[in-house]
């Protein structure tokens, strides 16, 4: 999302820049659809057609051999009719909320941190990174190792070390284990997120520091009245990833507790991905997947109206 | 450098976003491969024709097969080697295929009328959509001589009207109870006859101390699955399920469906099974409680002892692991001698094939897969064959002190029930898994269980 952003801003630019100038204002010279052309041949081909391929099929049911029928509304209102998918709705709005909310404020501190200039900073940084290196299924399987109830990691503490707390059914227990899913999915990510406020951080201008400790600022009001504000790009490009990567949320999940116990960390992708390629439902499938990808452009859009980020305004007029 | 970074890991997360769409993207090509395919295949029908009037036609085949770690494959690439030797002209190739992708594959070929022609099948309600396709084709009626070296209960899942499907390729796989004779021996118990006794020995066990007196591996939810099938059939006799099959309206509210969720409910309320059995699946883990003697027993399908054979070699050789029949339920219609699991697993014929692929496919099964020799190549891979007169050659082999005894009771089963979720097929066994899962873990009640079916087999009816 940041980049296809960026790339407006600088288009926009180019084309006041060109008006000044008396040029094409408002159309694309051949250069530029040469330009756009592989991008847009393959956006097309693998995000447009998909989405229309996607709505179409929603109105057929299919079993991925036979013949295709009309189905009309019925796997319509099959959804709004289903429990299941009810059901999977609500624990990935859960997981998305969240995970937002723990995973923001802890990559906004340890990104502070990181860009501060403190002794064995790169050190920290270093262990801090270490899940971004590793892939979905090898996390999750050296969390499965770690958290299995019998010969886990944990439970090894637990009986070895006197940590009794940490004797939990982690991943099998229908109270725990969408919390446990949501405390991995933070640990894998929020070295990300970290590294996106580090930059952030990093950009704020010192003067502006230096300037409110001359008013006789305090922490919290150099905190709420400079680095927030200044931030705020970073925060609706991180809260974006995170909650459109959170709605669509599969690896970890499917691999760890292919959504149990019970349905109690059914996400809608993977009840997607079981109507589709478990249960032969493609008509079926294709309306949760119309119905998560509506949701991911609803909210996409939605945040960045609210920020204004589209408009670009300048944040630090003034400031050389 | 690190706005590379962002970028890069960016368009990860942006490829999330599309992955909701990757499903269609799947579809869309399935679907244009429907349409070109058939065109092809009116073009094909056509030369077909002209050579159909040969005598005995050679052809090359294709062989899809689902890998599987050990001696299976093995035989499979040496019952091709062989066919070719003895048959100039033809050709056999064997393509091995892990068993999720497989299911993918097999779809999107038969899809696109680009079938192997020969192809590895569970049976059941997944084949008998492929027949109703009209993608697969029928091997012989069951009147052909060949038909007779089986055990009769083991063809079940592969007759359909009066035509047999598929041949069985690999050894039985019933579901029986295994146990760690040593844990028993230390608390002074011989295993259970009856589903009474097995419930007070599961409070024995707890009250003496094991922790986790049954173990199981729910995640994917089939484990759980062997508990309902067995109980029901014990209960109320294979009838119940046959009308499940058949998709009899209400077919699952039969008292016998009941009378099961309520036993395995009160097995799970007794604790028999290893905190967090939901969240892992059969494997090292499972086998490792067993071994170790922190479980006792497991219900489990006959892969159980050379899977354990793997794990843990001299808990195997030093004879303390057991083996036994699910328990029987006094006053309960179903014979005992039932037998739940995979009956065997088969080769079945693509219908999109020309005739004369099809006639070599059948020599090549008819040849290879029928005869005693192929029996004794099963019994060297250390399976139970399907075909009769395997007793003498089980008695020599190693391990035939589990291997005799289940071949005994395939062969005197009276009815050898085919794993539900592959007899009712995809649709009905997403929400059989996940709805048992809830029965197991005490979030659902047995009539929420029952009425959930009831919608869901209804919906599936209705050609949802």
């Amino acid at each position: 999302m940041a980049i296809a952003v960026t790339d407006t801003t600088r288009k926009k630019k180019s084309f006041r820049y060109a008006g000044k100038q008396g040029q094409l204002v408002g159309s694309y010279r051949s250069a530029d659809i040469v330009g756009l052309t592989p991008t847009m041949v393959l956006y097309g081909g693998l995000v447009l057609v998909p989405i229309l391929v996607a709505l179409v099929l929603s109105f057929y049911n299919w079993n991925g051999i036979g013949v295709l029928r009309f189905a009309g509304f019925k796997n319509w209102s099959a959804f709004f009719s289903d429990p299941i998918a009810a059901h999977s709705l609500e624990v990935t709005v859960i997981l998305t909320a969240v995970s937002w909310l723990i995973q923001t404020p802890i990559s906004m501190a340890l990104g502070f941190f990181l860009a501060g200039r403190q002794r064995y900073r790169a050190v920290y940084a270093a262990f801090y990174l270490l899940p971004l290196l590793l892939s979905t299924v090898g996390i999750a399987l050296m969390w499965q190792a770690l958290l299995d109830p019998n010969f886990g990691g944990l439970a090894w503490l637990a009986q070895n070390a006197g940590l009794t707390f940490l004797q939990q059914n982690w991943l099998g227990g229908n109270s725990t284990a969408l919390w446990t899913i949501i405390a991995l999915i933070a640990w894998q990510f929020i070295p990300f997120h970290t590294l996106l406020y580090q930059m952030g951080r990093r950009q704020v201008p010192k003067v502006l520091y230096e300037a409110a400790a001359i008013d006789g600022a305090t922490a919290w009001q150099r905190f709420f009245h400079i680095t927030l504000p200044q931030l705020r790009y970073t925060i609706v490009v991180s809260s974006t990833l995170m909650i459109v990567g959170s709605l669509t949320y599969f690896d970890i999940i499917y691999v760890l507790t292919n959504g149990g116990p019970g349905d109690s960390t059914r996400v809608l992708s993977l009840d997607m991905y079981q109507a589709a390629f478990e249960s032969n439902t493609f008509g079926y499938a294709s309306v949760l997947a119309v119905v998560l990808g509506a949701i991911g452009i609803v909210v996409a859009l939605t945040l960045i109206r609210l920020t204004g980020f589209s408009s670009f305004a300048s944040q630090r007029e003034g400031i050389a | 450098m690190s706005s590379t970074h962002h970028a890069t890991t960016g368009r990860h997360h942006l490829s999330r976003l599309l992955s909701a769409f990757a499903v269609t993207a799947c579809v869309a090509l399935s679907v244009t491969g429907v349409a070109a395919a058939t065109q092809t295949q009116s073009a094909k029908n056509k030369t077909s024709h002209g050579k159909s009037v040969k005598s005995a036609p050679t052809a090359s085949i294709s062989v899809w097969f689902v890998s599987n770690p050990g001696p299976v494959n093995n035989y499979m690439t040496a019952a091709a080697n062989q066919f070719d030797k003895t048959h100039h002209g033809d050709k056999v190739t064997v393509k091995f295929i892990a068993n999720t992708p497989f299911k993918q594959q097999l779809l999107v070929a038969m899809g696109a009328h680009k079938p192997p022609t020969l192809f590895f099948s569970w049976g059941g309600g997944v084949l008998q959509q492929y027949i109703n396709a009209g993608d697969a084709a029928p091997v012989s009626p069951v009147s052909a001589s060949w038909v007779h070296n089986f055990l009769p209960s083991s063809l079940g899942a592969v007759e359909f009207g009066k035509q047999v499907y598929g041949v069985p390729i690999q050894g039985t796989q019933p579901v029986f109870f295994y146990y760690n004779k040593n844990v028993f021996k230390k608390y002074h118990m011989s295993f259970p006859s009856t589903w009474s006794q097995l419930l007070s020995d599961v409070s024995k066990f707890k009250k003496d101390g094991l922790a986790s007196p049954i173990e199981m591996g729910n995640l994917s939810g089939w484990e759980g699955l062997m508990y309902l099938e067995y109980l029901t059939d014990r209960i109320g006799g294979p009838q119940v399920f046959e009308a499940i099959q058949a998709h009899k309206k209400n077919a699952w509210s039969n008292p016998a469906v009941k009378g099961a969720l309520v036993d395995i409910q009160q097995l799970v309320h007794a604790g028999a099974f290893q905190k967090g059995f939901d969240a892992v699946d059969f494997g090292s883990e499972t086998d490792a409680l067993l071994y170790t003697g922190r479980a006792a027993m497991t219900l489990m399908g006959n892969w159980e002892v050379s899977s354990l054979l793997g794990e843990d070699p001299s808990f195997v050789k030093s004879g303390a692991l057991g083996q036994a029949p699910f328990p029987s339920v006094p006053g309960g219609k179903g014979n005992s001698a039932d037998l739940e699991g995979n009956t065997t697993d088969y080769l079945a014929l693509s219908n999109h094939v020309s005739s004369a692929q099809k006639y070599v496919a059948k020599l090549f099964l008819e040849d290879e897969f029928t005869t005693n020799a192929f029996a004794k190549t099963e019994v060297a891979s250390g399976q139970v064959p399907v075909i009769k007169g395997s007793l003498a050659p089980l008695r020599k082999a190693s391990l035939n002190q589990y291997l005799v005894p289940t071949y005994n009771a395939v062969a005197k089963a009276p009815h050898f029930q085919y794993s539900w979720d592959q007899s009712l097929g995809s649709q009905l066994s997403t929400p059989l898994y996940l709805n048992l899962s809830k029965v197991f873990e005490l979030t659902e009640t047995p009539q929420q269980f029952i009425q959930a079916m009831n919608k869901a087999m209804t919906s599936v009816s209705s050609g949802l």
